[in-house]
């Protein structure tokens, strides 16, 4: 059986610690090297550097750390089902995150459903019409995370491009620090991101394995976020279109791409 | 390598590097060291500042700035209480 444990301090914390630690030994290694001039003491300047490095990397940690095995397990908790069921319900294609109506408005998730599936519900309530097609319209799964980040992080997304890809690097490296590293490319339409050493991609190659269609139909924890971030920066329709992983690479990597509707009119 | 990791190892290079190069240079002094170590720590702390959202860990991060930036004034003051004694 596999043993997942919380972690009960973090690294930073615990270097934080030691440094700290040293710091007083160094004072009295000043103290009998030199008990009159200690003041002068290059091991004064040590112990002042231990206690300023360990000050710092006190304040840099913060908060409990959770193995990260067992908060991929959790994000994805009811997620299968949920994919399971949209796909017997007829869902078909891509989820489309459409941008807020109004400033104070959400995103909101547009999933197409089959033509030959809707049937079941023969008044046509629960569905939606957006350009030609026919499906349900939700809020996506990360909506209530983007709430949270606006209201307890300040995040701002900002209407330019290239200041909103810094925008959601800073989400993903620094916010939630879910991944190593983000890079970010664009063609034409298609925006690439390739999130280097994400945390969950555990997860992520779980669900791919179980039922690969789901996901872009259902997109879960921080794809369904850059989506949102996206939609409602750019103000433009967004879909996943590809989600790619690699655990071999090293660091693993996970490449996600996103399909900008009528994104050529917005410059990079 | 995060943000985090690079500034911690950034300021703790500067430090040591200080440290050593005051011993080298002249006879070490700690309220300099303080100073000067404190300024590195402002500026790592500005350059690692995000510009979009405000992590948790930014908060920790100002207060740490508050109290450094007392002590860098209390050592300023100090130093100017010392010039002002010798020219007088």
């Amino acid at each position: 059986m596999m043993v997942m444990k919380i972690k009960e301090y973090n690294h930073y914390r615990a270097g934080a610690y030691l440094l700290t630690g040293f710091a007083p030994l160094l004072i009295l290694a000043a103290l009998l090297t030199d008990p009159r001039g200690y003041l002068q003491s290059p091991f004064l300047m040590l112990s002042a550097t231990c206690f300023i490095g360990g000050i710092l990397l006190f304040a840099l940690g913060g908060g409990d750390s959770v193995d990260t095995r067992l908060a991929s397990r959790l994000s994805m908790q009811g997620i299968l089902a949920l994919g399971d069921i949209i796909l017997d319900l007829g869902g078909d294609g891509a989820a489309i995150f459409l941008p807020p109506e109004n400033d104070g408005g959400r995103v909101m998730q547009f999933i197409p459903i089959r033509s030959t599936c809707r049937s079941y519900q023969e008044d046509g309530g629960g569905f939606t019409h957006h350009s030609g097609s026919v499906g349900t319209l939700n809020p996506p799964l990360a909506a209530t995370i983007l709430d949270d980040l606006k209201r307890d992080n300040d995040l701002i997304l900002p209407r330019e491009y290239s200041l909103l890809m810094g925008a959601i690097r800073e989400v993903c490296e620094d916010l939630l620090s879910v991944t190593g590293r983000v890079e970010v490319r664009r063609k034409g339409d298609t925006v690439t991101l390739d999130l280097h050493n994400y945390l969950l991609l555990s997860a992520c190659t779980h669900r791919r394995e179980v039922s690969p269609a789901s996901c872009t139909l259902c997109p879960c924890s921080i794809c369904s976020l850059i989506a949102c971030m996206i939609a409602e920066g750019l103000g433009c329709e967004v879909s996943l279109s590809q989600v790619a992983l690699d655990e071999t690479a090293r660091p693993p990597l996970m490449r996600v791409h996103y399909t900008l509707m009528e994104g050529a009119g917005i410059p990079d | 390598m995060r943000k985090k990791d690079i500034a911690s190892v950034v300021l703790m290079v500067w430090m040591l590097a200080m440290s050593n190069l005051m011993g080298i240079l002249y006879g070490p002094d700690l309220r300099f060291f303080i100073a000067v170590a404190l300024m590195g720590f402002f500026i790592v702390a500005y350059t690692m500042r995000p510009i979009f959202s405000r992590p948790d860990y930014i908060r920790n991060i100002d207060r740490m700035t508050v109290a450094g930036a007392a002590l860098f004034g209390l050592i300023i003051y100090l130093r100017m209480l010392e010039l002002i004694g010798y020219w007088s």
